[in-house]
């Protein structure tokens, strides 16, 4: 069984596009000494820096397999900017206002189309996952199951043993609209 | 704005991709006179995109947990001891301290990068020593096919000499970019040497292959390309999708009963196999041996199944083995080797037009031919 090499930054861009552990863990690890160093001289503990790696991490994931970043700059440069942009919005939010940051990498300016669409994924993941988890089950398992596993009518009817067909598009039916409601008191939508 | 459960159930098909050319048309000429649903059609595609976001999260979220508590293990150790009295220091005597800190968390960083240039020299000249060994056993190999044509010639016009090989042909598709294939194991069982070919993606060159792992219950055969360096030049466009086993759902197949790919549709005639056997199930598609270890494919281009060598062409039907089984084989070889399921997540054809579909996940459909000892 072949061990895929990763030689290089673009390497790791392949293997996150296709979803490679090692790849992803790669990145992970090697990157976090400095974010955390950079957090904790930033006005942040241990416990910041751990979310708003995590944080960025993900939207870097997003960023890659949406096309968003292709290896135009280096990987942690790139990660630590969106690491650095998140922490200061952070600290703005806390009413934290820095004079001077102590920075550890170069970065890379962000485009506030750039910010406002990274703002918007994550608040539209964010309110997703409180949404879900406010709808609970079946709902979440039923919805799941229709959207994204592209399960049929009538297998989902035989899984939830609901009467007919006709009960489960309208057990579905509700439950998106419960969704919807629940979504959308939190979105925004811009 | 609340619509009723049809107009939703139409905007579903709309963003799934359901409606064909002409009622797509239709419905969003409805949307141009209607903002109230193009607004409707907007919220609800920000919920699926929002679903979507939020399954993909989960995962990463998963791996990064593991990540994290192996980090605390490894690299972190020195930090670790270091760590409390320069925090709690720094509470202090703020500037001094911090600097000391950065600068051993830098000169720590840095040394950490220069051990990994050396390593990847190392990787780097291995490589090409690997490259041109596979550019000489190439070499190797040609003058070894042209010595057995000979051979086969001079048998041939000797009528008394009976041939040497003989072959089965069939077809198969990746289940990772590494050169990882799934295909019907009656197949590619007992064969001498086995080439798959993908006019498409390589054309005129033949991959060598061999069986490495087997279901014999349910007639499959995970085969490896022998190329340890080899990777498919792109992702995979489809996904293995179970549970869509619905009577009369239409289907299509790609496959190599012929030389040249061929295309072939029909619809889904019984959850069961044959005798009601539950682990395959029956479609109204014709389909020839070569047909045998090809994928049968929803309309969205998730693949339902592998077309089983067993019991097919009686009277018309064929027989394809539930993904869920290609599932189950996939799980247990991965845990075999201890190694990362590697599982293709993304459907990346659904929005394609029916002709571009097709054309893209035919690239990636590959012929298998098998060499046969005579004995068989």
């Amino acid at each position: 069984m072949a061990r895929r090499q990763y030689n290089s930054d673009q390497d790791l861009v392949d293997g996150v596009i296709r979803n490679h552990e090692i790849a992803m863990s790669i990145i992970y690890k090697s990157n976090f000494p400095t974010i955390r160093a950079f957090i904790i001289n930033n006005s942040g503990n241990e416990v910041d820096a751990k979310d708003i790696f995590q944080e960025s991490f993900m939207i870097l994931v997003r960023n890659i397999r949406e096309g968003r970043f292709k290896g135009e700059s280096k990987i942690k440069t790139y990660l630590y900017s969106i690491c650095r942009r998140q922490w200061l919005k952070e600290l703005g939010k806390r009413k934290k206002f820095v004079f001077a940051l102590h920075d550890y990498e170069e970065f890379v300016d962000f485009a506030k189309v750039e910010e406002d669409d990274i703002d918007r994924y994550h608040d539209r993941v964010t309110t997703m996952n409180n949404s879900l988890a406010e709808l609970g089950e079946p709902c979440g398992e039923l919805l799941k199951s229709f959207y994204l596993h592209n399960t049929g009518i009538g297998e989902l009817t035989r899984m939830f043993g609901y009467k007919n067909d006709d009960s489960t598009k309208n057990q579905k039916y509700k439950c998106m609209q419960r969704l919807r409601k629940v979504f959308f008191s939190s979105y925004q939508v811009k | 704005m609340d619509l009723n459960i049809e107009m939703y159930e139409q905007i579903d098909r709309y963003l799934l991709g359901e409606l064909s050319d002409e009622e797509k048309l239709k419905f969003e000429q409805l949307m141009v006179d209607n903002p109230d649903l193009t607004q409707a059609v907007e919220d609800q595609e920000t919920l699926l995109r929002a679903m979507d976001e939020h399954e993909e999260s989960v995962e990463t979220e998963q791996k990064m947990d593991k990540f994290h508590k192996d980090l605390d293990k490894s690299t972190y150790q020195i930090e670790l001891t270091r760590r409390g009295k320069v925090i709690s220091r720094r509470r202090r005597i703020f500037s001094t301290i911090s600097i000391a800190a950065s600068v051993s968390i830098i000169t720590f960083i840095s040394s950490w990068f220069i051990i990994t240039k050396k390593q990847i020299k190392k990787i780097v000249a291995t490589n090409e020593l690997k490259d041109r060994i596979e550019e000489l056993s190439g070499e190797v190999e040609k003058a070894l096919v042209y010595t057995k044509e000979v051979v086969d010639s001079i048998s041939a016009a000797n009528e008394t000499r009976p041939q040497i090989e003989k072959y089965s042909f069939g077809t198969c598709i990746p289940i990772n970019d590494n050169g990882l294939f799934v295909t019907s194991l009656h197949l590619v069982k007992n064969g001498k040497r086995i080439a798959l070919e993908n006019q498409s993606l390589y054309p005129n060159k033949k991959l060598s292959a061999t069986l490495i792992y087997q279901d014999e219950t349910h007639d499959l055969g995970l085969i490896q390309v022998k190329d340890s360096g080899f990777a498919l030049p792109a992702q995979l466009p489809y996904t293995f999708k179970s549970g869509q086993l619905d009577l009369g759902r239409e289907i299509f197949t790609l496959g190599y009963p012929k030389q040249d790919i061929v295309y072939g549709d029909g619809s889904i005639s019984s959850f069961t196999g044959f005798k009601s056997d539950t682990t395959t199930f029956q479609l109204s598609i014709p389909v020839n041996p070569g047909n045998s270890g090809g994928p049968i494919f929803s309309e969205r281009g998730d693949v339902l199944g592998i077309i089983t060598a067993r019991h097919s062409s009686q009277m018309g039907s064929a027989y394809a083995v539930k993904t869920k089984h290609v599932e189950d084989l996939i799980d247990k070889y991965y845990t075999a080797v201890e190694e990362e399921v590697n599982l293709s997540t993304k459907n990346r054809v659904s929005r394609l037009s029916k002709t571009d579909r097709i054309k893209t996940l035919g690239e990636f459909v590959f012929r298998v031919k098998v060499y046969r000892p005579l004995e068989d």
